[in-house]
């Protein structure tokens, strides 16, 4: 086939596989992200300003976290011609999804490897299960890999000025993109450092990005909540050291150690940092979640992973990977293994949520595998009974679950918040007050979202209660909505209220489920299986609606 | 030479400090006996007393007990253990745990035998020493802990038979003795065979003709009651209960969508795949880095509470291992047979229901200690080559990394040994089968004063914690017994005037000379004040308070 064709071919094939996952994202309910980024991206549009009332800038506040500008600024076209809706905020997804695609065609080129490599390589990428169901929700981790493809082809160019300015840009980005350029930019000058200007230019970058971390204190906080180091951090684990002592003073046993308090040596926080950084790492490493996330999750029970449970590769990829990077590997290019290695330190300072930034050297490895063995005639056969009973039925089964079967594998916080709002009538928004618990998590951002309540009133309207953190602060209210958690029968009930909440939270004197009674109230509305979070889990497995009436219960009683 | 030696110091103190952490303390934890060592300690007891399993039959090969043919070899290591100790905790652990004691000095050979390095040696011995796994399961898992010693002996014979021809019928006693202990072994030794011929088929072609035939007779005098007892449905026998096939019918639940392409629905987007997806899912899973060194396992007897299979700090060294063994893998016939039996380890627990079951791939863990051990080795080697870059001179600092592993090592044991002795009694007892222990012989001194004992347990297989922990006589219970009437699979525990079942207190009261042991919700402390005729003998209570079990005797 003719080059120009194949071409013609990736770049249809790009367009529509992204048309295929935007028409079934369409479908599927919001994640948090995406609620703060788009209602975020809405609030700029309306009122000039952020959901903070301060000018957009580098980096955007919510309730409990920053969110990354990237994801606020492209939204801010689609939301302004077609309004918050699910479409709208996705569109982004196709745009960085395509760039990322052509960044990698340029970059694959650049390194000089022949083209049925680079062929092979992207639609590797394009059909490969992370990239897909990436492509679904998150328009900061889509983008931030657009990111980091641009760092590296920058630097492949030897465009130290460009690579500078792109590297500062990196705050606009994922903190995985903040934390991978600063070490690739710092590989790249260690590099390059016999070449004056150029690193001149890297380390400005350097200090570009690391300013406003050092001077911004709640971003820089922000920064270390999300990543290892909050895990090691002493007052992380100095509970567990106390809680693990104390076991000796209660149970009491016949243990020789304790009489001599020689086990302080098994609890003390130098060894507790070594172990807990050692696990960190580990989890990483957790190639069983993202194989067979959805079996293992079945048979094992909860795991207790935030997020989106489909398996990121096929079950059969993970010896091939590592098989392709121990055979492979070696014979990359300088500029691919420093992407490997401001890959891996990102990959250790944030376990889990990034390895996605990794998929391109990942199927870079796989299509070189793919050719090594095309190269001999005979194993063109075995290439093809693989494709035909493992990649296809893989390729299928995936889209029958991203398509046929959410409840799956979606998050169910999102699911969840998704259904809690659906019941929620504007008319009840307008007229009652209406109380909505967060023991399912922070509803604030899926309420503005799905209610499109208007900016203005939103700021006008909204109280702040307790700060989360530096520089964050919670939402109590907005309006007649409130968003906390409550003892029901003990709160201040008046007429006509509706109380969202768990089951548990109906608790009290009266409350007679079978019969939808609750003390001055009747249950409305139900919603069942809500698979909650651990910490939330003692508080029951439904969501119940109740108005209070202040007149069935008290016969009840 | 003076490396030798002071690798062997140090392996003296390692088998010194492991053999502490694994025999110490065998009474106290685990809390009390799990089913499966109930019943291996009686029937030990038994054929040291009458030469007869519980069921009657004279020195088995396989012993009956929950109808699964339990192997019987840890039974026949343990009678000098029950004799010397007494039928209790100590009795039945005890062998176990000398053999994963003397595991130590094994994998310590073993790794010098793969890769001549006294360092890798020391480590790997260290690793094992100090692992969790290696703790507790040669406490609880008697089988396979006891399959697990003859095989790396028998592969360490093998492999000293080499140069010493003589030592391969030992070699093969002792595999075949690995293949009669355990369930998994029954796989894995076959496979091991194939892999020893096929790699050794040119060494095997030198050993003398008699070598060749005593070791030929070894095989055949061990295979042949194999089979016959395979034929007689005893071999394999747990097996119909543990096999993955049960999951064939649920897979349908996630597949069960027709992707409207009739009958490619079969390949395409059928219960084949999802089934292929469920054994693959389950060979990566002893591989994967969070099950060995985050997560606790999820099978109760396995869980070494607050620990996972490995300690987390050696996962870097494991990892390392891997990377820098794969490329030296076809390099010497050793590292093949080390890197085959990696990929054999998990073969039979592939086939097996559980997800992950670290119990039936104690080889792999143990071949893990060994990458540990090289894994370490392999850094000294990466750290010098780094400093040598810069200051050759100053290669010896990367020696420093040594006594940092041995000091986190220690660490490591000091906490794993810990939540062996205090951590699990107190949050997993009830993964034990509490109670019996402090029951029974209470139950047993006045039972004959009764003309009924109900007992009411929710835990299985009651009858043999009370035959156990009352020390009940083999030979009146062999005559007690009455095969026809249990039938097969065993419906029927009752012997003597002891009879399992529920108690219904509004009932059972009616009854007179009866002794009922059940718990607070069988036997609610207000209806037994309330009946003129019962009286609380004895309320054992757990860690918490809570009452385990309560005796009540109706006059």
């Amino acid at each position: 086939m003719k080059p120009k064709i194949i071409k013609l071919l990736i770049i249809t094939l790009t367009f529509l596989t992204l048309a295929l996952l935007t028409k079934i994202s369409s479908k599927i309910p919001v994640t948090i992200q995406e609620a703060k980024e788009s209602y975020t991206a809405k609030t700029i549009i309306s009122t000039g300003v952020d959901t903070n009332s301060q000018k957009p800038g580098i980096f955007f506040r919510t309730d409990n976290h920053y969110i990354p500008a990237i994801g606020v600024y492209s939204r801010i076209p689609p939301i302004a011609l077609f309004g918050l809706n699910s479409f709208s905020i996705r569109i982004p997804l196709i745009f960085f999804g395509a760039v990322a695609i052509y960044l990698y065609y340029l970059n694959l080129k650049i390194s000089g490897y022949r083209k049925s490599i680079i062929y092979s390589a992207l639609f590797l990428i394009l059909f490969s299960p992370y990239f897909v169901q990436t492509l679904l929700f998150s328009v900061s981790l889509v983008a931030t890999m657009a990111y980091v493809l641009l760092v590296l082809l920058l630097y492949q160019k030897k465009q130290f000025l460009l690579l500078a300015l792109v590297g500062s840009a990196s705050l606009l980005f994922d903190f995985s993109a903040i934390v991978f350029a600063l070490f690739f930019l710092a590989i790249s000058l260690i590099i390059n450092y016999k070449a004056k200007k150029s690193f001149v230019l890297l380390l400005l970058a350097i200090l570009a990005i690391l300013s406003p971390l050092i001077l911004n204190q709640p971003l820089r906080q922000d920064l270390i909540k999300n990543s290892v180091v909050n895990s090691i951090l002493p007052q992380s684990y100095g509970y567990v050291i106390g809680r693990r002592l104390s076991y000796d003073l209660t149970f009491q046993p016949q243990l020789p150690l304790v009489k001599y308090h020689i086990n302080r040596l098994a609890f003390n926080k130098p060894f507790f940092t070594v172990n807990e950084f050692s696990k960190k790492i580990v989890d990483s490493f957790d190639y069983e979640f993202i194989t067979s996330a959805l079996k293992s999750e079945v048979i094992q029970g909860p795991r207790l992973k935030p997020g989106i449970s489909l398996p990121k590769f096929f079950f059969w990829e993970t010896p091939i990977i590592l098989l392709c990077f121990i055979l492979f590997y070696i014979k990359l290019p300088a500029a691919w293994k420093m992407f490997f290695y401001a890959g891996l330190i990102v990959l250790i300072i944030f376990p889990q949520n990034y390895f996605f930034q990794f998929l391109p050297l990942v199927t870079l490895l796989e299509s070189l595998a793919i050719y090594h063995i095309f190269c001999r005639p005979h194993h063109r056969l075995i290439i093809g009974l693989f494709f035909v009973f493992l990649y296809l039925p893989s390729q299928i089964t995936q889209f029958d679950f991203i398509a046929n079967q959410p409840q799956q594998w979606f998050d169910s916080t999102d699911y969840v918040q998704y259904k809690i709002m659906s019941h929620i009538s504007p008319q009840e928004i307008q007229n009652n007050r209406i109380t909505i618990t967060n023991r399912l998590g922070e509803p604030v951002f899926y309420y503005l979202y799905y209610h499109d309540i208007d900016p203005n009133l939103f700021l006008s309207t909204r109280k702040l209660g307790g700060i989360v953190d530096p520089g964050l602060q919670r939402i109590e209210s907005i309006g007649n909505v409130y968003f906390r958690s409550f003892q029901y029968y003990e709160s201040d009930r008046q007429k006509n209220q509706l109380w969202i909440g768990q089951e548990q939270e109906f608790n009290g004197p009266g409350a007679d489920f079978r019969n939808n009674k609750v003390v001055d109230g009747d249950i409305v509305n139900t919603i069942s299986n809500i698979n909650p979070p651990e910490k939330s889990r003692f508080f029951g497995n439904q969501v119940f609606f109740v108005k209070t009436s202040f007149t069935s219960t008290k016969e009840t009683i | 030479m003076k490396a030798k030696l002071i690798s062997l110091i140090f392996l003296f103190v390692i088998t010194l400090l492991g053999g502490f952490y694994r025999l110490s303390s065998l009474d106290i934890s685990p809390p009390s006996l799990n089913w499966d060592e109930a019943a291996l300690g009686y029937n030990a007891y038994s054929i040291m007393k009458t030469g007869k399993d519980e069921y009657g039959k004279s020195f088995p090969i396989f012993t009956r007990s929950f109808d699964e043919y339990k192997s019987t070899l840890p039974i026949y290591m343990m009678i000098p253990s029950i004799k010397l100790f007494g039928l209790n905790e100590v009795g039945v652990r005890f062998p176990s745990s000398l053999l994963g004691t003397l595991m130590i000095p094994a994998v310590y050979i073993l790794a010098w035998l793969i890769f001549q390095k006294n360092i890798i040696s020391v480590i790997s011995a260290f690793s094992l020493a100090v692992s969790p796994w290696a703790i507790h399961l040669s406490q609880v898992n008697q089988e396979s802990n006891t399959a697990l010693f003859f095989m790396i002996l028998g592969i360490i014979l093998f492999l000293l038979s080499i140069k010493k021809h003589l030592l391969m019928p030992f070699s093969f006693v002792s595999l075949m003795l690995s293949m009669y202990s355990y369930n998994s072994q029954k796989v894995i030794v076959p496979l091991t065979f194939f892999i020893i011929i096929f790699l050794y088929k040119k060494n095997l072609l030198k050993y003398s003709n008699k070598t060749r035939l005593s070791s030929f007779i070894i095989l055949l005098l061990f295979v042949i009651p194999f089979i016959w007892l395979t034929f007689k449905g005893q071999t394999f026998a747990r097996l119909s209960t543990t096999n993955i096939f049960v999951l064939w019918k649920s897979e349908g639940q996630l597949t069960d969508i027709s992707s409207g392409i009739g009958f490619l629905d079969f390949f395409l987007h059928g219960k084949f795949y999802s089934f292929l997806w469920d054994l693959t899912g389950r060979y990566l899973s002893y591989f994967s880095p969070t099950n060995l060194f985050l997560r606790e396992p999820i099978e109760p007897v396995t869980i070494l509470a607050g620990n996972s299979i490995m300690n987390p700090p050696e996962f870097i060294f494991w990892l390392i291992g891997i990377i820098s063994f794969i490329p030296i893998i076809f390099k010497k016939k050793e590292n093949l047979l080390f890197s085959s039996l990696i990929l054999i380890a998990p073969i039979p627990a592939m086939f097996t229901w559980n997800w992950f079951q670290p119990g039936r791939t104690m080889l792999l863990f143990a071949l893990y200690s060994v990458l540990v051990g090289f894994g370490v080795y392999s850094s000294l080697n990466y750290i010098k080559a780094l400093i040598s870059r810069f200051k050759p001179k100053l290669q010896f600092l990367s020696y420093s990394l040594i006594p940092v592993i041995f000091l986190v090592g220690f660490l490591s044991s000091i906490y794993v040994y810990e939540s062996n002795l205090v951590y699990l009694p107190y949050r997993d007892f009830g993964n034990y089968q509490p109670g019996f222990r402090e029951t029974v012989p209470f139950v047993a001194a006045i039972a004959s004063n009764y003309d009924q004992v109900i007992y009411d347990t929710p835990q299985a297989q009651p009858y043999i914690f009370y035959l156990f922990y009352s020390h009940y006589p083999p030979e009146v219970y062999q005559r007690q017994i009455d095969l026809n009437k249990i039938g097969f699979p065993r419906k029927y525990s009752d012997f003597d005037n002891i009879t399992f079942r529920r108690i219904y207190f509004p009932k059972d009261r009616l009854k007179h000379r009866l002794l009922l042991v059940g718990d607070q919700f069988s036997l609610p402390l207000s209806d037994v004040e309330n009946a003129s005729n019962a009286k609380v003998l004895q309320e054992v209570k757990d860690n918490s308070g809570n009452i385990m079990t309560r005796v009540v005797s109706l006059d």
